[in-house]
């Protein structure tokens, strides 16, 4: 009887409980916000992997060949740029010394993007519901003719205000990674494309740019 | 009666909250010191981008052109006495290379083209004359050790540039292609309402 009552058996008291309880609230609280906001840096980091992947491929593409082989000429075959709508369509012809022609083709179709309001009358005379369509990019390089499709990173996709329109019920697809920007010059001997991306969370910041000098 | 004498209170409220306090402590020290590093990575993204890497070629190739003619102050022996921290009288460590220092005027309007286009930080000193541009294209020795010395000791480059520096090696050993010069170039992106700066380097083979 004795043996037993010398135990330690009082247990901890309501405000004891109570104090851990809060501490443990508190760490899982501050755990929880950092740890969501590394999961939100890390679907990030993805997104430029991805994106640094494919530019980089390209990129290094279409250097090796410049450098490699040797620009001779080149020669912008078409450029037209929609600075309403953002669209794009340009291709560019470069002779190398070996004699090869490499063409790089650059395509961008874009929905009315975020900022379209179908209750906005100017901004449908501007962009008339029924000339809208999805996002469609895409980039070809390679002997001309035979050139391959280089396809963007599909980094996820929504939908934009036009309802019912030629899309669709649920509007057009607007993707999250879109070109932005196409510029192509050829000045004083120096040929210079760029291909500027844009991402709800990366902005504008990459892009593919190729600069080489015109029979060097 | 001889169980009775162990210790078996367990502890107190406030032993386990000295504890406690101790252990986060700890975390927000070792914490403090491991988030620098990811803000260590994420400047380092500047550091040698393809872009970069393929003007700083151009670069290159323009500074080996044979009609670019380096003037005295970029000669191998000036820059290498230059980096003598002990004489300020002997020069600079460096030379700022410029397109003014090509002979064929197509090779200089191209070498102007160039610095716009691939965005290399450039000082116009306010006016449009191109022939006032100083671009922030540095020439040094091959091996970068004095001039990372030099650049600690002395300054006059900006924080990117000398951070860059430091992650660079010193390329102590000769080059394979037997280049005695490097060129470091530093980029002012601002395209597409961009706003940052990039870094990148070669060497150069280029006779004296």
């Amino acid at each position: 009887m004795s043996k037993i009552k010398k135990l330690n058996n009082k247990g901890m008291t309501a405000v004891e409980v109570l104090v851990c309880f809060v501490l443990v609230v508190i760490i899982s609280v501050s755990m929880y916000t950092t740890v969501s906001s590394y999961q939100n840096k890390q679907q990030i980091e993805g997104f430029k992997e991805k994106i640094f992947t494919y530019k980089n491929l390209l990129t290094k593409e279409i250097n090796d060949d410049l450098i490699k082989d040797g620009l001779v000429s080149a020669k912008i075959l078409n450029f037209n740029r929609n600075n309403v709508t953002g669209d794009a369509d340009a291709s560019i012809e470069m002779v190398m010394r070996n004699g090869q022609k490499k063409c790089l083709i650059v395509k961008s179709n874009k929905a009315y993007d975020y900022f379209w309001d179908p209750y906005d009358a100017d901004m449908v005379s501007k962009l008339p519901p029924n000339e809208d369509k999805n996002d469609e990019f895409l980039i070809s390089y390679g002997v001309c003719g035979e050139e391959t499709e280089y396809p963007i990173p599909d980094l996820g996709e929504s939908y934009n205000a036009n309802l019912g329109g030629p899309c669709g019920a649920n509007g057009c697809v607007i993707k999250d990674l879109r070109i932005n920007n196409v510029d192509m010059t050829i000045e004083n001997s120096l040929l210079n494309i760029y291909i500027g991306f844009y991402h709800p969370d990366l902005g504008t910041r990459y892009g593919i740019d190729i600069v080489c000098p015109v029979n060097f | 009666m001889k169980k009775g004498k162990l210790n078996n209170k367990g502890f107190v409220l406030v032993e386990t909250l000295i504890v406690s306090v101790f252990i986060v402590s700890i975390l927000a020290v070792l914490y403090n010191n491991f988030y620098p590093l990811m803000g260590e990575y994420e400047k380092r993204e500047v550091f040698d981008d393809i872009d970069g890497k393929y003007a700083t070629y151009w670069v290159k190739r323009v500074i080996q052109h044979e009609s670019t003619i380096l003037p005295a102050e970029c000669d191998l022996t000036r820059l290498t006495e230059g980096c003598d921290l002990s004489d300020p009288s002997k020069g600079l460590c460096y030379c700022k290379f410029n397109c003014e220092m090509i002979g064929t005027e197509s090779m200089k309007a191209m070498c102007h083209q160039l610095i716009k286009k691939t965005q290399i930080k450039n000082d116009t000193r306010g006016t449009a004359d191109v022939s006032d541009d100083i671009p922030e294209i540095y020439l040094t020795t091959y091996n970068l050790e004095k001039f990372k010395n030099y650049v600690d000791e002395k300054g006059g480059i900006s924080g990117g540039m000398q951070r860059y520096l430091k992650f660079l090696p010193n390329y102590r050993w000769d080059s394979l292609n037997n280049a005695k010069y490097r060129v470091v170039v530093e980029f002012y992106r601002t395209k597409d309402d961009n706003d940052y700066l990039a870094y990148s380097t070669f060497e150069v083979k280029k006779d004296e």
